[in-house]
């Protein structure tokens, strides 16, 4: 019972005793739950840092708090590995949640959830608490589905709202395709090498086929696609967006969506193993970048857009780890995870402030009425476009730099795009909404919110102002990688430098091209050089693409949803089925034809029972004598 | 001629009738339950319910002081050891969380309710004397015991059409199995001589080591005896395609009771099976084992299948235990030292999360039939946030979820299997599992994402469901746990014993899994 | 002297009875059936005791009559509550649990 491990299970603990209390006794707090889970939080972040201050100084421990599972050959615990990966993400999480709450006691003030959302809040940290720093497969799965469940329940949280429910019910079908890839792929591993330990596992890779590791690393990137909302996974994330604006921060922009990249470069050497399985995450995180960063160009639902970049940040992040630069990933992500959740803070000002408006045509003109919050929104805004001083320039310059001197100029290209479009979409938002004409409903009384809710906007605003410059010198001389990069020294070196081209070159493309998206949006917006309605007519199929989000929701519904109920629905009609009714939804109606057969052996008739016991009789006899 | 003092000497008193003391206790108090019929003070009260409490705890208590010994009694026939003991706790368990949930559900009915706790104690004593037996004989009488209080069970609503019809259906099956098991049973005693399965065992050890080829006919008794026996175990287990009772009669019996056959009936008939199996079964020279792997599968994918169609509640349960009996089998055929003792894991914890679904199967449960569809689960979540999460964990620990009893009972008998290199069994049985999580996180999600129609649906049939109960002659109105809003007591400690339970061996195995080692060590054979 | 045809005899009259079973939608048939099959392994028991010369296949056999006899006053029960409920006993009627 040393320092080390009181103070790392306490910091889970804290969230998991919100998690209890206001579930059980939430009623008997009332308004305090608020205060008090955010206490809780702010405790366990204090706990973070003093841990990250000995793993700095000193080094990495593993912590078992108890022998969970001890069968035959195989042992899991629960036990934390604490290394420098691990406490930064600690630190990154326990302070954003703890931001978030704080925001959320003013955000859900009047909510009749109250103690509910806390809880759920609550139950959210701990589990994405115990995600970061487990040290076994079987621990990470387990929170991985847990910080799943939360979300769900979270986005669903007003449930009474159809479009909720659905969101969370669609959130939770498309990470179930994801989360059983990842199943499989750690039963594989299980399999392969007999252990789920982390470190074993670590051992153990150079001796197992590479075709085997490729399959593995594929499987669990199938996990972490879901989880991370990457093409073609990714049409759960702005739906999600029908939760409470605190919990779009938190869960879906600033940890849980991360998870899967942290994933990845906690597993760098399974990764970094398997080329193939590393350029699928290059590709598939390139080509979401895009995606995403397109569809947003043209979207009117501010939180769909700051989601959409959600998406396209995280391709950001998987470009990284799919080139091997782990650390140039996480930084984006620390980074990211500060800004991103900054601007879904402001954007959630924003809805307070206008009554629950979301729709961008019908904003305008707030800069002069909420200050504060136009203010940190644009610094999010810079952030994201990658504009210096503010981290998203040294942290997205970072992986950009990389892709380009690892000698994969495609991705590089793409990603400049992206870059260009991104400036471009947030800029338009930040022109259309807070400058110009104000097309704001009469009705609505728009004012600034209270200092509960501004103030953890001030905290990021500036975090996202000093944040940055751990990323210099740059390239692996910086703060930051030289932190980072000794958790990563056993990854293979599968994408050496081909390149040195020196980074002020690339710095220097990249603000050109999120300046370009800035003046762009700045003359179509403001100065009003070409009306955006002819740019729209000119662009029309383009833009109509965009509009529609690359047709994916309607794709998915003409060649998944449709053929299997219309399979159903010819099983229906066609063999003789009436009992199938209610039972029919998704996947399920899949298996009505196995079901019609189970249930032509459960008909009630008890001849028939009979009958089957008889056959089975038989049947065993049979393979016996003819053996 | 015998000499009183000799019969003495080999322990046939003493020793014997301690190894049937524990069942001996269930017993008295179930005809002292059964007496009180005579006294309509007595029996009008809660008295059966209480003794029938108290008796339970009582053999339980005894248990306790007995364990750790290894007592044969009655000439061999019942042998009490650690492996008993483990299975003895969990049927007392079933039992005793059965007679908690049925004093609510059985007060809704004009049915005596002396007989029917007794009734439950007689099945209790009959699944424990099961367990314990080692003898054809006794392994058949306490089979025909045990099933001939669930058929009673089964039909005890009297005048409900499906409560006799179940019992009906489940009786002809029943009996029907039976039959097998003791022609089953005429060829081994034909085969081997011998009726007492340790003599049967040695019998076989000693052909297995000749080689089978030299025993003509003794070889084909030794597979149709062996075979027909199994096939007699195989519906009590409910493996397919010997399963046909299984939904129907779980469907009909009141709930209580088919929670006492989906636990206590299913533990009783797998650790007899996992008795015979080591002693008997688990032998080269018929590879029994492929039959049993079959049996997995189909009984597994069939009752996966077969659940995913339904959207009554107990029948989805019903499904769902014939296909945790494929996974049990797993375990079985796994073998050694480590399947045996994760099988033993599996059935405790089966027996937890099983006995809560029906719990809150109960809890929501009403004179209309609609109220077991799952429909009726939609945003239960919201309006009985504690019972909600308990289903969540019970649901998430059937279908295997980690930190839940079920995950770590799947866990060992899967890795026990894998040890055995039965990979393509274990991948089929995983692939399996994770289809089985759609139907059971179905219902979770209705719990907590209810589709609003559903739950206008669900809060108007509470509401119809305690206006229109005034005026049908007196039955109590509403579902049956819950009154004037308020959930009832005795299905709250259900409730929370097995959550405890299902969490427990979830986050906490070891505790468990020590104890089933140290069972299954007492048993011949590892 | 060989066991197998008494064996042979005892699975005649098994099948027999597991046909009747199979066939006869008359409750009270059905039953009567389930006793040959009973019966048929009496049988057995009986022969295999007497040719191995032991005694605990008898034994077996006064336990199964027993059982049956038991099973019988069930069987009987059932099949009477399920005539007040149907008005008939023949058991294709039973079809309110099914699917």
């Amino acid at each position: 019972m040393d320092a080390k491990f009181i103070i790392t299970w306490l910091i889970p603990l804290f969230p998991f005793a919100g998690w209890f209390l206001w579930g059980l006794f939430g009623k008997y707090f009332k308004g305090y739950s608020g205060y008090i889970a955010s206490s809780f939080v702010v405790i366990s972040f204090i706990l973070s840092s003093i841990l990250f201050f000995i793993v700095s100084y000193t080094h990495g421990f593993t912590t078992t708090l108890y022998p969970w599972i001890h069968a035959a050959n195989f042992k899991a615990g629960v036990s934390a590995v604490i290394d420098r990966l691990s406490v930064v993400m600690l630190v990154m999480v326990t302070g954003v949640s703890a931001l978030v709450h704080i925001y959320s006691i003013g955000y859900m003030q009047d909510d009749k959830g109250f103690a509910r959302y806390f809880s759920f809040l609550n139950l959210f940290v701990f589990s994405m608490i115990m995600l970061v720093i487990s040290n076994n497969l079987l621990l990470l799965y387990v929170f991985w589905e847990a910080v799943g469940f939360c979300s769900y329940i979270l986005i669903g949280f007003w449930y009474e709202k159809k479009s909720a429910s659905d969101a969370g019910k669609k959130a939770f079908i498309v990470n179930r395709v994801g989360d059983f890839g990842f199943a499989i792929g750690i039963f594989l591993l299980f399999i392969t090498t007999g252990t789920l330990n982390y470190e074993t596992i670590f051992k153990m890779i150079p001796s197992i086929p590479s075709i085997t590791v490729t399959i593995i690393a594929l499987l669990l990137f199938a996990g972490a696609v879901g989880k991370s909302a990457q093409f073609p996974l990714h049409v759960w994330l702005p739906d999600a967006m029908e939760g409470p604006t605190p919990v779009s921060a938190l869960i879906h922009a600033a940890t849980m969506v991360t998870a899967g990249v942290y994933m990845i470069a906690r597993f760098h050497v399974i990764f970094s193993y398997s080329q193939f399985a590393s350029e699928v995450v290059l590709t598939i995180g390139t080509f979401t970048a895009f995606l995403a960063a397109f569809i947003a160009l043209t979207q009117f639902d501010i939180k769909r857009i700051i989601a959409y970049s959600t998406i396209s940040q995280l391709g950001y992040m998987f470009m990284a780890v799919g080139i091997g630069s782990y650390t140039a990933g996480i930084f984006h992500l620390i980074s990211h995870a500060v800004f991103k959740g900054l601007l879904f803070l402001t954007a959630g000002s924003v809805m307070h402030g206008l009554a629950g408006e979301l729709d961008l045509r019908k904003m305008g003109g707030l800069y002069s009425k909420m200050r504060t919050t136009a203010i940190t929104f644009i610094v999010g805004g810079l952030a994201l476009s990658g504009i210096p001083p503010f981290s998203g320039f040294f942290s997205k310059d970072a992986i950009l730099a990389d892709v380009y001197n690892k000698g994969f100029y495609f991705a590089w290209v793409i990603g400049e795009i992206t870059a260009l479009m991104t400036a471009f979409y947030i800029f338009r938002l930040i022109f259309v909404a807070f400058f110009g004409e104000s097309n704001l409903d009469p009705e609505v009384h728009v004012h600034e919110s209270p200092k509960i809710m501004t103030i953890p906007m001030i905290i990021l605003a500036s975090l996202a102002l000093i944040i940055g410059f751990l990323g210099i010198p740059p390239f692996n001389n910086s703060i930051f990688y030289s932190f980072l990069h000794v958790d990563f020294k056993n990854a293979y070196n599968f994408a050496p430098f081909v390149n040195s081209t020196p980074w002020y070159i690339l710095s220097l493309i990249s603000v050109l091209a999120g300046l370009i998206g800035i003046c762009t949006a700045y003359l179509l917006y403001i100065k009003k050089v070409v009306n955006p309605e002819t740019v729209k007519n000119i662009f029309k199929p383009i833009y109509a693409l965009s509009y529609n989000k690359v047709y994916i929701d309607e794709i998915y519904n003409f060649i998944i949803v449709k053929p299997v109920l219309g399979f159903s629905n010819f099983l229906w009609k066609v063999i003789d089925i009436s009992i199938i009714d209610g039972a029919v939804n998704g996947i399920a109606s899949g298996f009505a034809f196995f079901g019609v057969k189970a249930k032509r052996i459960q008909n009630g008739m008890l001849m028939s029972y009979i009958l089957t016991l008889t056959i089975g009789v038989a049947a065993l006899l049979f393979y016996f004598f003819i053996r | 001629m015998l000499d009183i003092s000799q019969v003495y000497n080999i322990n046939f008193l003493e020793e014997g009738m301690l190894s049937v003391i524990p069942e001996a206790i269930v017993i008295i108090f179930a005809f002292i339950v059964l007496f009180l019929t005579f006294f309509e003070k007595l029996s009008k009260s809660d008295n059966p319910y209480y003794l029938s409490l108290i008796s339970i705890g009582f053999s339980m208590l005894y248990i306790l002081m007995l364990s750790g010994r290894t007592i044969d009694g009655f000439y061999g026939s019942i042998v009490f050891n650690r492996f008993s003991v483990f299975l003895f706790i969990g049927i007392l368990f079933s039992g005793f969380l059965t007679i908690l949930m049925s004093k609510n559900y059985i007060d809704n009915f004009e049915v005596p309710l002396p007989e029917y706790y007794s009734l439950i104690l007689f099945g209790v004593a009959s699944m424990m004397l099961l367990v314990s037996s080692n003898n054809l004989i006794m392994v058949f009488l306490s089979i025909e015991f045990m099933s001939i209080t669930a058929y009673i069970l089964t039909g005890y609503l009297k005048g409900n059409l499906r409560s006799t019809e179940a019992a009906l259906k489940y009786f002809v099956l029943g009996t029907f199995a039976s039959a097998f098991l003791i022609f089953g049973s005429v060829f081994i005693y034909a085969a081997t001589g011998h009726l007492n399965l340790y003599n049967i065992h040695f019998f076989i050890v000693n052909i297995a080591s000749k080689g089978l080829v030299n025993f003509g006919d003794i070889k084909i008794y030794l597979a149709i005896g062996l075979i027909l026996f199994l096939v007699g175990l195989a519906f009590k287990m409910s493996l397919f395609p010997f399963h046909s009772w299984t939904p129907d009669a779980y469907d009909g019996a009141p709930t209580p009771v088919t929670n006492f056959m989906a636990t206590g009936v299913k533990i009783a008939a797998f650790a007899i099976f996992l008795r015979i199996f080591s002693l008997i079964y688990n032998f080269n020279i018929m590879d029994f084992n492929n039959i049993l792997w079959m049996l997995a599968i189909l009984s597994m994918s069939f009752g996966n299948i077969a659940a995913l169609m339904s959207s009554n509640i107990k029948r989805l349960l019903a499904y769902s235990s014939i296909a945790q009996a494929g996974y049990i089998l797993v375990g079985i055929i796994g073998g050694g030292y480590y399947g045996y003792s994760g099988t033993l894991f599996y059935l405790l914890a089966y027996v937890f999360m099983t006995a809560g679904a029906f719990a809150v199967v109960i809890i929501f449960e009403n004179f209309d039939l609609m109220s077991l569809d799952i429909k009726k689960y939609s945003g239960i979540g919201y309006k009985y946030p504690i019972v909600a999460a308990a289903m969540t964990f019970f649901l998430l620990s059937l279908a295997g979820i980690p930190v839940t009893s079920g995950f770590m009972g799947k866990f060992y008998v899967f890795s026990a299997a894998i040890k055995s290199r039965y990979n393509l069994l274990v991948l089929i049985a995983f692939i399996n599992s994770a289809f089985a999580a759609f139907y059971y996180i179905k219902i979770i999600v209705r719990m907590y994402m209810p589709d609003k129609e559903e739950l206008i649906a669900s809060l108007n049939g509470v509401q119809r469901g305690g206006m229109s109960g005034g005026s049908d002659q007196g039955k109590p109105s509403g579902d049956f746990g819950i009154v004037n809003g308020k959930i009832n007591e005795e299905l709250m400690i259900v409730i929370f014993i097995c959550l405890f339970f299902t969490l427990l061996m979830g986050i906490y195995p070891q505790l468990f899994i020590n104890f089933a080692h140290n069972s299954i060590s007492s048993l011949w054979n590892i | 002297m060989s066991i197998n045809g008494y064996l042979i005899v005892a699975g005649i009259i098994f099948c027999i009875g597991m046909l009747g079973v199979l066939m006869r939608k008359n409750l009270i048939v059905i039953f009567m059936s389930l006793e040959l099959m009973f019966n048929a392994a009496n049988l057995g028991f009986v022969a295999v005791s007497n040719y191995l010369n032991l005694i605990d296949g008898d034994i077996f056999v006064i336990f199964v009559m027993v059982v049956a006899a038991a099973e019988a006053a069930i069987a009987l029960g059932i099949a009477v509550a399920f005539y007040r409920e149907k008005g008939t006993v023949d058991i294709d009627k039973a079809q309110e649990l099914k699917l």
